[in-house]
């Protein structure tokens, strides 16, 4: 007997963005039952498609009636593996997820389809399914109840734990501002950083507060861009320190 | 006149996962850094050039494969995304 599960939402991010913070969901404030995270397979193929496997180990959380019954099983964390394929050219991140270890107990598949959304601009569709069974005689139905409620929840801390990885975003963002005078200039880049900032759902920090013209250390694909002006700027009000960094150049 | 601004966001001090193998976990943080750099700034840009990682990959590799044997994970031998050959397509 199994339980199938499917539901579909969306993301009000970027598709680059939900991939990339994908690799980065792990350690989050919803994760605790998450031990230990390791790649332990990847491979770029003939037609640009990165295939991964991740290894995750996860407490075995068992209701108590379930844990009087089958006490052998308290010892061991659930060993989870995770494959994907990351597809740039159709946009779209494939995963299937599964238990290798207590499966007789209970077996949970999930397969998960993010692609980016034809009909709204910076959207990310979800689709997730998973098959949920139990071979252990005359346990099944009440297993495969409490693994579907299991489930459901652990599917609303996976995306809360994947929208706070969104929010500790890495990456270069692009605007344009018109120039004026040069302090109209920074004026403009400061808006356009808060509005970046805003837009990756930052809003639990406090907006820029300095702006300054330091010499900064840039990602080193950046450093042999032709520039007029750098500025960097950090976030006193923010636990981690946050860096940040525009830099301009002319076009017209 | 019209400026193109690039704005660069990191989020310092992120923190970290264990490696299944209490030794390899410093290991997989470097490789883990170097490939969100890669993945963000060349593959999903469609950069067709190698991957740069293969070294810190190499090494982090020896060390969480070893800590896998010992363990006795059963994750040898296992198909990529094998159980999801008998599901219908979504």
């Amino acid at each position: 007997m199994v339980k199938y599960f499917s539901n579909n939402t969306d993301i009000q991010n970027a598709w680059e963005h939900v991939v990339s913070a994908f690799w980065r969901r792990y350690p989050n404030p919803f994760s605790t039952h998450v031990l230990t995270e390791d790649v332990v397979y990847r491979e770029v193929t003939a037609d640009h498609k990165l295939l991964s496997r991740r290894l995750l180990t996860k407490t075995n959380r068992l209701p108590r009636w379930a844990e009087k019954v089958f006490p052998t099983h308290l010892a061991r964390s659930v060993y989870i593996v995770e494959d994907s394929i990351v597809d740039p050219l159709t946009r779209s991140l494939t995963t299937f997820t599964w238990n290798l270890n207590h499966t007789t107990l209970m077996a949970v598949e999930e397969r998960c389809v993010f692609k980016e959304s034809a009909l709204q601009p910076a959207t990310t569709s979800v689709k997730r399914e998973a098959w949920i069974s139990s071979g252990v005689y005359g346990f099944s139905r009440p297993i495969q109840e409490f693994g579907l409620a299991r489930f459901k929840s652990n599917q609303t801390k996976s995306m809360k734990g994947l929208e706070h990885a969104l929010l500790n975003g890495h990456g270069m963002y692009t605007a344009a501002v018109t120039g004026g005078g040069a302090d109209m200039l920074r004026l403009k880049i400061k808006n356009e950083i808060i509005h970046v900032m805003s837009s990756l759902r930052l809003k639990s920090h406090l907006p820029i507060v300095t702006l300054t013209e330091v010499p900064v250390t840039f990602p080193h694909s950046v450093s042999s861009l032709p520039t007029l002006d750098r500025y960097s700027f950090f976030n006193p009000y923010s636990k981690g320190k946050f860096f940040g960094a525009a830099h301009t150049f002319n076009t017209i | 006149m019209i400026y193109i601004i690039h704005i660069y966001i990191n989020y310092n001090n992120p923190p970290d996962m264990n490696s299944v193998g209490e030794a390899c976990t410093e290991l997989k943080r470097e490789y883990d850094q170097c490939f969100n750099r890669w993945f963000a700034e060349s593959f999903l840009k469609g950069e067709r050039s190698g991957e740069p990682c293969g070294d810190s990959f190499k090494r982090y590799q020896l060390c969480v494969q070893r800590a896998i044997k010992e363990k006795d994970i059963p994750v040898d031998g296992v198909d990529f995304m094998g159980p999801n050959k008998d599901k219908p397509e979504s």
